[in-house]
């Protein structure tokens, strides 16, 4: 491979005294990819590299060395062929500006984030920008990795939400705010917002929080902020509040699980499973034909999964009311949802109308998970939380 | 976080688990490790490999052999979980199963068990088929450089003396000593090494294979009174083709001694397009060990001392120990139960098939004792049960399967078996082909053992079990009256059985073992009416 003439400086040197080993690394990736084209990976190599080869401080060759590594590798399988791509995003603009903590882990980084773009699937774009957003505001590796967490959680990655809430509180404000797609919040309210999600992770922050108050809180005491930080990480109550003068308040806070036809794998509208212990407000088991599933979902989205190792009974919905009153003689306070949508707690019905034909139920706290016969949808609704002024 | 690799890299190691469990659900294993993990390779900055279980390190040794060092893509050591799909192919008639389960190479695991439990290996088969690359590999794996490795290789030929194999005496100290026991010794230094190879060790001449006995057997080397130890190690033999000539018989002992028997099997010419790779790329997989699957002396150590702990449940040893007496017991042999063993007809100068030509009153195709000429030692059960706890171990299992035992007993008895190729066994039709294929036939004898053992139900009616129980609470403190008690069960079991069966392989077991029960309690029942 010739080396590009539109390369200079510390680029041009470092491609040149490794140029036999390079060519190597070429050879090999074109027996993995038939089709790796060396012009395009030569205009790469001139493209990508020269902005990170930085003054040859400790640290340089091995990020060179990774990067020309993942300049092979993704051009081979095709990612890096037309903008927009998000691999492109991230080498092009988001290592260019996180190059200063790159370097403090060369053969750890680059990968690690590579993979991190295509796990989040059809948001590595946003991960990518997201990343750059936020470079200046990072000091460490440990850092990126920790934003990087947060930032795939509030893409979607539901399974890494109580790691990513243990991140958001290890990494600079701003860096979280951006991470939680809260960039327009004073750098100070980065705890208030992580504090909303450990209260309720069905309740986006800005449904808890006015702008207003935001504001205020500028030149707010450090106990009005402390007073804040406490109503909301105030768990969630423990059981639906049903009272004889509490009306039912439940809010339609998300749909999780999708048809296979969608990019989901449902191919029967799926009925949730009874999981007795296990029960969670953020994870669901369901089963859709013969096969049983496991939904991790919270106010930032959903993951789907076959769960072979499920083995829990279906929660179908009660058929009509006298069924449902034979079982209450026995548990009465145990909450449950007949197939008109009628729910029943403690003795008392109120009627959710959108879940009239309901085909199954679950019940964890304040939230309630159903399925209808028509819909490859989970449906879950929670109580709206107390907007804090 | 371990290195990881693109699979195209030589270097690249197998990712942890390599042997996902069942009921283990990908739904549930996903965290920060598992976002930043993918198609690009990802390498812990300070090079420090993961901890991960030895038996796992084991297994990404194994892997990484068969995707980069040597091209064996078989599966003839095969594991089930469900009924495998089979095909036939005409012909000569072939079933090949679809194995269900990880299925393994037997050229590549056997060397990596023996590798771990540290016994004695024999790589037999054509020149050319990588016998001794295989050896150099678990040098490797050991720790040994390269250079070190081949330095240490005994090549085996005729001209090879006992100095040449384990040392001799310094000229200096020869001349000035006027002791023996001050006679200083330069030994080899391969003696004291973890690993030993011997190639073509049937070209060393007879006197010095007993040397190489004794090193191998004992575990030290002499020479002019003083003698060597060498540590616990693994043998890797390999045996030069006796049709090439320049070969010695190899000496009874020294074939006893070795544990198992590894094949080279043949090359499938389907992979010619990776052979060209290599040559094209230069790639020579004993310089490219990785080091994440290099182990040092410790974690061997760990290793053995793990793969001892691994149980061998009741049901497994009994059908091990069933399978065994089929071979050795012959009724025609001797007239006292005792001395029913080939052992007895061998010593007598005569051959099992020309004993076994006269009638016992046995069905001479069903039972396996016709098969043949010997029957197996205590050293080939040891080695039984120590690889199959390494089996096991290796496969990730708590505890030793029946399959296990299954896949390994074949390539244990592989050189230990005579066979008694007069048996009407091997004249059924199917069975002639058991007469060259030793795997098959003994894998087949096992089963034919374990359906033998079901129908007799030996599980539940194990008449010596309850016996074995009370006995092993020990004789410390039992009254008289209990031992006369057990006196009676013995005689009244032994009168059960004399009764209702012939005194087949497995009866005579129980029958010796009731008689060893009733000798024990007679002395001790002796003993306490001479206080």
């Amino acid at each position: 491979m010739p080396e590009s003439a539109t390369v200079t400086g510390p680029a041009r040197e470092w491609l040149s005294s490794r140029r036999e080993d390079l060519n190597a690394r070429f050879r090999m990736a074109k027996r993995r990819f038939v089709k790796l084209d060396s012009q395009a990976v030569l205009a790469l190599t001139g493209e990508l590299l020269p902005p990170l080869a930085g003054n040859g401080e400790a640290g340089s060759d091995e990020l060179l060395s990774e990067i020309f590594d993942l300049i092979l590798l993704h051009a081979g399988r095709g990612l890096l062929a037309q903008a927009p791509s998000p691999m492109r995003a991230l080498l092009a603009q988001a290592f260019p500006r996180l190059r200063a903590v790159l370097i403090q882990r060369p053969r750890l980084l680059p990968s690690a984030l590579s993979n991190a773009v295509e796990n989040v699937g059809a948001r590595g774009a946003e991960f990518a920008h997201a990343l750059s957003a936020m470079a200046e505001h990072l000091q460490n590796a440990e850092q990126l990795q920790d934003a990087g967490v947060v930032l795939a959680w509030r893409l979607g990655e539901a399974r890494l939400r109580e790691q990513a809430l243990k991140a958001a509180t290890q990494i600079p404000n701003v860096a979280a705010l951006i991470a939680l797609g809260l960039d327009g919040w004073p750098h100070y309210t980065a705890p208030l917002a992580v504090a909303a999600l450990i209260g309720d992770a069905w309740c986006h922050p800005r449904e808890r929080i006015r702008p207003q108050t935001l504001l205020d809180l500028t030149h707010a005491p450090r106990e009005r902020i402390f007073e804040l930080l406490d109503k909301l990480a105030a768990p969630a109550p423990v059981a639906l509040p049903m009272t004889p003068a509490a009306a039912l308040e439940l809010r339609l806070s998300g749909t999780c699980g999708e048809f296979a036809g969608y990019g989901g794998y449902f191919l029967e509208p799926p009925k949730l499973l009874y999981v007795g212990r296990m029960a969670s407000r953020h994870r669901f088991w369901v089963r859709s034909g013969t096969t049983n599933y496991r939904i991790d979902a919270d106010v930032f989205g959903w993951v789907c999964k076959p769960d072979p190792s499920a083995d829990f009974p279906l929660n179908e919905t009660f058929k009509n009311a006298s069924a449902l009153k034979k079982r209450a003689a026995i548990d009465a306070d145990k909450p449950a949802l007949l197939a008109d949508g009628l729910f029943f707690s403690r003795g008392h019905f109120e009627k959710i109308g959108d879940l009239n034909g309901a085909s199954s139920f679950n019940i964890c706290g304040d939230v309630l998970a159903a399925t209808l016969p028509d819909s490859f949808r989970v449906r879950v609704y929670s109580p709206a939380r107390p907007v804090l002024t | 976080m371990p290195e990881i690799r693109p699979p195209s890299d030589p270097r690249q190691v197998s990712a942890f688990p390599t042997l996902p469990k069942a009921g283990a659900s990908s739904a549930s294993a996903f965290d920060v490790r598992d976002l930043y993990a993918g198609p690009a390779a990802v390498k812990d900055q300070a090079g420090a490999a993961a901890t991960i279980p030895l038996d796992e390190k084991f297994r990404q040794a194994y892997f990484w052999i068969v995707n980069h060092a040597i091209i064996t893509p078989y599966y003839d050591i095969e594991f089930h979980t469900s009924a495998p799909r089979t095909f036939r192919y005409g012909g000569a008639g072939t079933d090949v199963r679809l194995p269900t389960d990880q299925s393994y190479s037997s050229f590549v695991l056997l060397p990596l068990l023996n590798f771990a439990v540290r016994k004695r290996a024999l790589f037999i088969g054509g020149p050319g088929r990588g016998k001794t690359a295989s050896a150099i590999l678990m040098g490797i794996l050991a720790g040994y450089g390269l250079e070190e490795i081949r330095r240490a290789i005994q090549h085996g030929q005729p001209q090879m003396t006992i100095a040449d194999l384990i040392g001799n005496p310094l000229p200096k100290a020869l001349i000035q000593s006027d002791d023996m026991e001050n006679i200083k010794i330069a030994w080899r230094k391969w003696i004291s090494m973890r690993v030993k190879i011997v190639d073509e060790y049937n070209r060393i001449p007879t006197r010095t294979q007993s040397a190489l006995l004794t090193l191998l057997s004992d575990g030290y080397a002499e020479i002019m009174g003083q003698t060597i130890e060498s540590p616990e190690s693994a043998w890797f033999l390999t045996a030069n083709d006796d049709m090439g000539g320049g070969t010695y018989q190899v000496i009874e002992a020294l074939k006893d001694r070795l544990d198992i028997v590894i094949k080279a099997l043949n090359f499938n010419p389907r992979f010619t397009s990776d052979l060209l790779t290599r040559i094209e790329d230069g790639v020579k997989p004993e310089k490219i060990v990785p080091k994440e699957i290099v182990f040092t002396e410790k974690e061997l150590e760990d290793a053995y001392a793990q793969i001892l702990k691994v149980p061998i449940p009741r049901p497994v040893l009994r059908r091990v120990e069933f399978f065994f007496a089929q071979f050795d017991f012959c009724d025609l042999a001797a007239q006292d139960i005792e001395y029913k063993s080939k052992d007895t007809i061998r010593l007598a100068g005569k051959t099992l098939a020309s004993v076994c030509a006269n009638d016992c009153g046995r069905d001479k195709i069903k039972c396996i004792c016709s098969q043949t000429e010997n029957g197996l030692s205590v050293r080939a059960l040891m080695t039984l049960l120590s690889f199959a706890k390494t089996l096991a171990w290796f496969r990730g299992s708590s505890e030793v399967t029946v399959f296990d035992v299954r896949q390994i007993v074949p390539f244990l008895m592989h050189e230990k078996l005579v066979q008694n190729s007069s048996s009407p066994f091997f004249d059924q039709t199917g069975n002639s082909i058991y007469r060259i294929d030793r795997v098959a036939w003994i894998r087949k004898a096992f089963d034919l053992a374990n359906e033998e053992f079901v129908r007799l139900d030996l599980d539940r009616n194990d008449l010596v079990a309850k016996i074995d129980e009370t006995f092993e609470k020990g004789l410390d403190g039992v009254p008289e009256a209990d031992v006369r008690k057990q006196l009676n069960t013995i005689e009244t079991q032994m009168g059960e059985m004399a009764k209702n069966s012939k005194l087949y392989a497995h009866v005579q077991a129980d029958v010796l073992k009731l008689k060893y029960y009733h000798q024990r309690y007679s002395n001790y029942l002796r003993w306490l009416t001479s206080k």
